[in-house]
């Protein structure tokens, strides 16, 4: 099935379409959202809101970008849009104790490990995705588009409607604010 | 010691070299399946026109400016009778406020 084919398909709200957009776009888009969560349950929720705007949002696509292209833009916004609402509510959590509602301790995600990281590199990619969080967000999508994903700086510039040069800026500066992040972890952990 | 620093940056920031897609939980696929069904028999309720939202703002204003309008008047009304009512007592003078306001 061609792109076009699918697309009108997909526009008509064929439901073996979707089945088949699904079957095929699901790793990806999963993958995507698993680089910036780092958490898999968030990304499987976030992956689920990807299709569902996809499939609310088809008939509006015009196709002046690859399906692919429009389907990661989609699930680096609902990453990032989930990450800010994920900040807030830890704002207002760290608010309650001082009302005296909720005195618990409050809790704090395990190191994330990626589960296609390499067993000898486990270690040190923990505190790499650790300081990859403390990115600015647009440095953050790029790097892990490039580096999780293993997309082209063409293709990224195509996704975040950037130019090229931009992303090779944006990946620069991605790499050095890592490693001033990760000289700050080594100097007062080792 | 700061040349086993950098090592270890560089190697940190090679550790993603040779990352493997991860495998989300088999059920996704259902799951997602499952949205979209349910996404396609969800009832979107019809938009509320801006034009209609005005209007209501509208009548809600003017009730309060209402509201307030006759507050002011009635609190005033008490307040003056409450004067005549006080003065006509002090000086004994009978006949109450309303005949004061007929001198």
């Amino acid at each position: 099935m061609s792109e076009n084919e699918l697309i009108a398909l997909l526009k008509q709200g064929d439901r073996s379409a979707f089945d088949y957009l699904v079957t095929n776009h699901q790793v990806r888009i999963y993958n995507a959202c698993l680089g910036v969560l780092r958490s898999q349950e968030d990304a499987e929720d976030v992956t689920q809101e990807v299709f569902v705007e996809i499939y609310r949002s088809i008939n509006s696509f015009k196709e002046e970008a690859k399906l692919s292209t429009w389907m990661y833009r989609i699930a680096m916004t609902k990453s990032l849009d989930f990450l800010r609402g994920k900040k807030r509510k830890k704002r207002f959590a760290f608010m309650k104790p001082l009302f005296g509602e909720d005195n618990a301790p409050r809790y704090d995600p395990p190191d994330f490990v990626h589960p296609g990281v390499q067993l000898e590199n486990k270690e040190t990619a923990a505190q790499l995705f650790k300081a990859i969080a403390e990115l600015p967000e647009n440095q953050k999508v790029a790097f892990t588009l490039n580096k999780i994903e293993g997309l082209s700086y063409q293709e990224i510039s195509e996704i975040m409607e950037t130019t090229v040069p931009s992303v090779e800026s944006l990946l620069f500066r991605a790499r050095q604010n890592l490693k001033n992040l990760l000289s700050e972890y080594y100097n007062s952990n080792f | 010691m700061e040349g086993e620093k950098d090592k270890w940056i560089e190697r940190t920031l090679n550790s993603l070299e040779g990352i493997q897609p991860a495998v989300p939980s088999t059920d996704m696929h259902g799951r997602i399946m499952q949205r979209l069904q349910a996404e396609r028999f969800r009832i979107v309720p019809d938009k509320v026109k801006p034009a209609t939202i005005y209007r209501a703002a509208a009548a809600i204003l003017l009730i309060m400016a209402l509201n307030i309008f006759t507050c002011t008047m009635f609190s005033k009304n008490v307040t003056e009778k409450k004067g005549l009512q006080s003065f006509a007592k002090e000086y004994s003078i009978s006949g109450g406020s309303e005949s004061l306001l007929n001198i």
